[in-house]
């Protein structure tokens, strides 16, 4: 076939079909649109499952850290307790004393001493000089004596000679003498560095022994100073098994004896100072560094989801013909969700944080209408309609506004609250990089909806609060979240946070006949202010 | 009413007003178009069905470098072409011996595009499909031959059977037309 002819079919079949029209059915475009609804609600969909993703990932995150910071913690809190027991005085006295026994002789050392015998103090005197030797061999005659029941004056010299690292051995030996030293027979306080965590609780033994002295009743054969010297000794070295930390919230108080001139004691008396003042500075470094208070400017961008509303039918059925078709449309369509605000929020403990503010919210949605409000008759400026353009023809029928079907148009529904939330937060992390859990509710205030049809035939629509609104003056959202947080300084911290908002009762007014709780993500971002 | 321009703008939004008015516009032509591939009505209307969400769904990338209704023919004829190359696939094409055709001219002059309509759907598939392609669409056999997966011989073999029944059809109902003085339906 040659083009000349293949031509000459060609324009005789495209001049047959020129103006060739057949109409479809009217099912095709109603496929049509249906597919492409579902095209649009797939892409929600899709938005959804971002953010809801988005949103558990976070919360997963945020439970993982939590789980490591526990583990840690834990690891560290049994090292912490594995190196106390390790040096705890009383197990290594045990030891200390053990291999000092040893070395002094006596085979007879294990559990019932003589004077003579176990007197480290006695033998120290006698084979090294020192500050205390004097006093040392001056305590083991007169334990010797006290045997005798010379017991008074002897005591109160051993009270005085509490106050040197020495006269506290003497002080032991005193109470081994009288057969108080517990099980391993030997004193409780260790002369090697870790005596230091002990010396709080050296002072209470001191001021035990002193306490004892002065008693009355005291008696060297019913053991009555070991009944009063021991308690502090077992409290520590026997009935806990180790001794408190040093970092311990409690602090000690040191008393200091009467006799302060003692070089001991003043050393004793220092170390409390050191004590004291090293705690305050920790108090108040841990004080700078907790944020009391802080203020947040940010704003947030999200989409909310019309979450499957209601339309009940109403009475008349034009009226909800046309009314359901609109409400269908107006409450089914989902959008993006905008909001920019203040927040101030108070640290009232360690974990947890109480936050609110104000915001400014805006809910933009496109939705296809079939009707529009015409007023006093003149059809050639129609408004657009909202759910509760009906409202009027049915309450009053010599109303002045009319509703009229028209061919479907595109309009653009914005709501605009305003947003009071209130939240608490519980800090699973605060270190530079901060994690939160968020949950509260926000009171919110509807201001307007507008509702702007595209192109220029129908004029838009706008309403404010009270009766003329189909929206609720007044709702009440549940809000829950994460709060990533960034501390960019000692004032500053950048926090994102994605959340979830979810009204508790539908955003319209139960004479509207529709029930719609749009569910809304979004995500914040947030620069804080803090105040130390 | 708005302009084409304005269609296509609204229809690049989303804007639901503005894709229906694209539809009132085009549907009754690109029906014809999805009647020429297909045996029945309903069949033409699931390719315009679907053809339809194509063109909303592609207008974004629509460049203005060719009209819009011959945008959307293609589209359409493409979209057919999807559909029946399911049909092809179960019935494939053979060749056909053109010599034993008769290779006379073919006149539509004076027949309805309706007539005309019905005399293509009862084409064998393949051969409606060559025939709508070569013969209105336009295209070489070279390009069916690409289009279909098909040989160029084989495209030309259906398209000498398909011009040889069609001329049978048209003499048919010409000879209707001089007996009974118009033409049926």
């Amino acid at each position: 076939m040659n083009d000349m002819e293949r031509r000459k079919i060609e324009d005789s079949f495209q001049e047959a079909f020129k103006n060739a029209e057949v109409n479809p059915s009217e099912s095709v475009w109603t496929n049509i649109e249906l597919d492409l609804e579902r095209a649009d609600g797939d892409k929600m969909k899709r938005r959804l499952l971002f953010f809801k993703t988005l949103a558990a990932a976070s919360v997963i995150f945020a439970m993982s850290i939590a789980g490591i910071g526990y583990y840690v913690f834990q690891l560290d809190a049994d090292k912490n307790l594995a190196q106390h027991e390790v040096n705890s005085p009383a197990f290594s006295d045990r030891h200390a004393s053990k291999e000092e026994l040893d070395a002094q002789s006596s085979p007879n050392n294990e559990s019932s001493f003589t004077p003579e015998e176990t007197d480290p103090v006695a033998a120290n005197s006698e084979t090294k000089e020192s500050p205390a030797t004097a006093n040392n061999s001056r305590l083991a005659d007169e334990q010797l004596s006290r045997e005798n029941g010379g017991l008074s004056s002897e005591l109160n010299k051993g009270t005085d000679a509490v106050s040197t690292q020495s006269d506290l051995d003497a002080s032991d030996k005193l109470q081994g003498d009288k057969k108080i030293t517990g099980k391993s027979g030997t004193p409780l306080l260790a002369s090697d560095e870790n005596r230091g965590t002990t010396l709080p609780d050296v002072s209470d033994e001191v001021n035990g022994v002193e306490r004892a002295v002065n008693s009355p009743s005291l008696d060297s054969k019913n053991s009555s100073p070991a009944a009063t010297t021991g308690v502090g000794i077992a409290s520590v070295g026997e009935s806990s098994g180790r001794l408190p930390a040093l970092y311990s919230a409690v602090q000690p108080e040191l008393k200091l004896p009467a006799s302060t001139a003692d070089p001991g004691m003043l050393l004793l008396a220092k170390l409390a100072e050191d004590e004291k003042r090293f705690a305050a500075e920790e108090k108040n470094t841990r004080k700078n560094k907790m944020e009391n208070l802080w203020t947040s400017i940010g704003f947030a961008a999200g989409a909310f989801n019309a979450n499957s509303p209601s339309v009940a039918p109403a009475a008349n059925t034009m009226y909800y013909l046309n009314s359901a078709s609109t409400a269908s449309t107006q409450s089914k369509a989902s959008g993006l969700s905008y909001s920019v605000g203040v927040t101030v929020g108070t640290q009232v403990s360690k974990r947890w944080v109480l936050q609110g503010g104000v915001n400014y919210l805006t809910q933009n949605s496109d939705y296809t209408a079939n009707s529009v409000v015409v007023v006093d008759n003149n059809f050639e400026s129609p408004k657009a309609a909202s759910i509760n353009a009906f409202a009027p023809q049915l309450a009053d029928a010599t109303a002045n506004t009319k509703v009229a079907q028209t061919f479907p148009y595109n309009v653009n529904n914005s709501v605009r609250f305003m947003s009071l939330p209130v939240q608490a937060g519980y800090l699973l992390v605060d270190k530079k990089f901060g994690l939160q859990l968020n949950a509260g509710v926000s009171t919110d205030l509807f201001l307007q909806n507008t509702i702007t049809p595209d192109g220029g035939g129908v004029a838009s629509t706008t309403q404010g609060r009270g009766d003329e609104s189909p929206y609720r003056s007044l709702n009440f959202s549940g809000l829950m979240g994460t709060e990533f947080t960034y501390k960019l300084g000692y004032r500053y911290r950048l926090s994102v946070n994605p959340g979830l908002r979810y009204p508790f009762s539908s955003v319209y007014k139960s004479n509207t006949g529709v029930d719609s709780t749009p569910l809304t993500f979004d995500v914040g971002l947030r620069f804080r202010y803090i105040f130390h | 009413m708005l302009s084409e321009n304005e269609l296509i703008e609204g229809c690049r939004k989303g804007n639901r007003a503005s894709q229906k008015a694209l539809y009132d516009q085009y549907c009754r032509k690109m029906l014809v178009v999805c009647l020429r591939y297909s045996k029945t009505t309903a069949e033409a209307e699931d390719i315009l069905q679907e053809g339809f969400v194509k063109v909303f769904n592609a207008i974004k990338d629509f460049r203005q470098e060719s009209k819009l209704e011959t945008w959307i023919t293609r589209i359409m004829v493409n979209t057919a072409l999807n559909v029946q190359r399911r049909k092809l696939y179960l019935y494939p094409m053979v060749d056909v011996e053109e010599l034993n055709l008769p290779d006379t001219e073919m006149s539509v002059s004076g027949i309805h595009f309706s007539q005309l309509l019905e005399m293509i759907q009862t084409l064998p598939h393949g051969c409606q499909i060559v025939f709508n392609l070569f013969a209105i669409e336009g295209f070489s056999h070279k390009e069916i031959a690409e289009r279909l997966g098909i040989s160029e011989g084989t495209s030309k073999s259906q398209f000498a059977r398909a011009k040889s029944l069609m001329q049978a059809k048209l003499l048919k109902e010409s000879t209707y037309y001089e007996r009974y003085g118009e033409a049926k339906n």
